[in-house]
């Protein structure tokens, strides 16, 4: 039988002293299946979460009726505000996860893969981070005083 | 009998011209016959040095998955009625063009080997077959199908962009097995697929759907193979 070549530098399919083939020699880990199943649930959740969002704001309150007083109103209960730090927090890891996707499948050198993912996971991660604390430590007190 | 246009993209390797280059053909066809009839009129009339892949003619040895009009088909399976006076004949995407329309199928076939596409028991076997109930047949009645033509991982841009990637072949191949009730290593082969290059690499982007021949919803299997790994982690 002819060696099976797979593509370059691979593992994957060459044929094995013994009998049987090789298969992909990567490192072991369930990172890809955990993160698919996050991503999953947390997808499902966050239909319902944009979907309360635009239809509150935009069809029952109505743009034309929005304010910052209806605004901080609504932020007084802590409920709301870890409805928002999760419609923030779920958001950007599903459009994170969707760059690391774009990343991993395009940018092939390896260097430059760990380059784009430390400065795109640092800029996402660092507005997830402000975006949350902004959202926990606001003031009404404060910024009313501040106008 | 219409005149039709068939534009094939050419490759010699032996040739002056390096790069590839589309070529026009002006030919008389039926609206009845297919594409690979047109394909074998030039062939045999036109210009011999014309070099494509068939076997059966029938739509079961896959052996002609061109891409047609831009799209991922059995040049035997598709009529010229259906597709026009001006046809664009051009070879797969993502596999290495070796001369014309024929590909280099190896790193493809050792995709597919990696994730153990045969019956994997070492109980000892009955007197007559294995019997299995027919809805235990149903379970992976669909991906029996494949004729591995390559028609979807060539769509797939997970591919394109990965050639490591195992392919959406390998993945249907993998679920015949792993579904049946009659083996023993679908867990092997769940570990085999639980891998970046795996299943993972899928984007859901259905491609393989739509350009599989023989209608095998690729996807949906690619989609239970992902389960089968979760319920069997979570076990």
């Amino acid at each position: 039988m002819s060696t099976v070549i797979a593509p370059a530098g691979s593992a994957r399919g060459q044929a094995r002293r013994g009998g049987g083939y090789e298969q992909p020699q990567g490192r072991r880990s369930n990172f890809e299946l955990y993160s698919w199943f996050f991503m999953r649930l947390s997808g499902l959740i966050l239909i319902f979460l944009s979907l309360y969002h635009l239809v509150w704001w935009n069809l029952i309150v109505g743009v034309e009726h929005l304010s910052a007083d209806l605004v901080r109103e609504r932020w007084q209960n802590p409920f709301w505000r870890f409805y928002n730090v999760a419609l923030l927090l779920f958001a950007m890891l599903h459009g994170l996860n969707g760059l690391r996707y774009s990343i991993e499948d395009y940018v092939r050198k390896p260097g430059a893969q760990v380059a784009v993912k430390a400065v795109a996971y640092t800029l996402i991660l660092t507005s997830m981070a402000i975006g949350a604390f902004a959202l926990f430590t606001y003031n009404p007190a404060v910024a009313a005083a501040a106008r | 009998m219409a005149k039709a246009t068939i534009r094939i993209l050419r490759y010699n390797p032996e040739g002056d011209a390096a790069a590839p280059a589309h070529q026009d053909f002006a030919i008389d066809v039926e609206p009845t016959d297919r594409v690979l009839d047109a394909l074998n009129h030039i062939k045999w009339y036109v210009d011999g040095t014309l070099t494509f892949r068939r076997s059966c003619a029938h739509g079961i040895c896959g052996s002609d998955a061109m891409r047609i009009n831009g799209v991922n088909r059995l040049a035997c399976k598709v009529l010229m009625r259906d597709v026009g006076s001006r046809v664009t004949v051009e070879p797969l995407m993502g596999f290495r063009v070796i001369k014309d329309l024929v590909v280099d199928m190896d790193a493809f076939f050792a995709q597919y080997r990696s994730v153990l596409p045969y019956l994997i028991n070492d109980s000892r076997p009955p007197e007559r077959e294995r019997l299995q109930s027919p809805e235990d047949r149903e379970r992976f009645d669909d991906t029996t199908k494949c004729i591995l033509c390559a028609a979807c991982t060539t769509s797939c841009p997970s591919y394109w962009a990965n050639e490591e990637f195992v392919g959406p072949a390998a993945i249907v191949n993998a679920h015949r097995f792993i579904f049946d009730s009659r083996d023993s290593a679908p867990g092997e082969r769940l570990e085999i697929l639980n891998n970046r290059e795996g299943v993972w690499r899928c984007r859901t982007i259905f491609n393989c759907s739509e350009a599989c021949p023989r209608e095998i919803k690729v996807t949906k299997a690619i989609g239970e193979v992902k389960r089968a790994i979760l319920y069997r982690q979570s076990t």
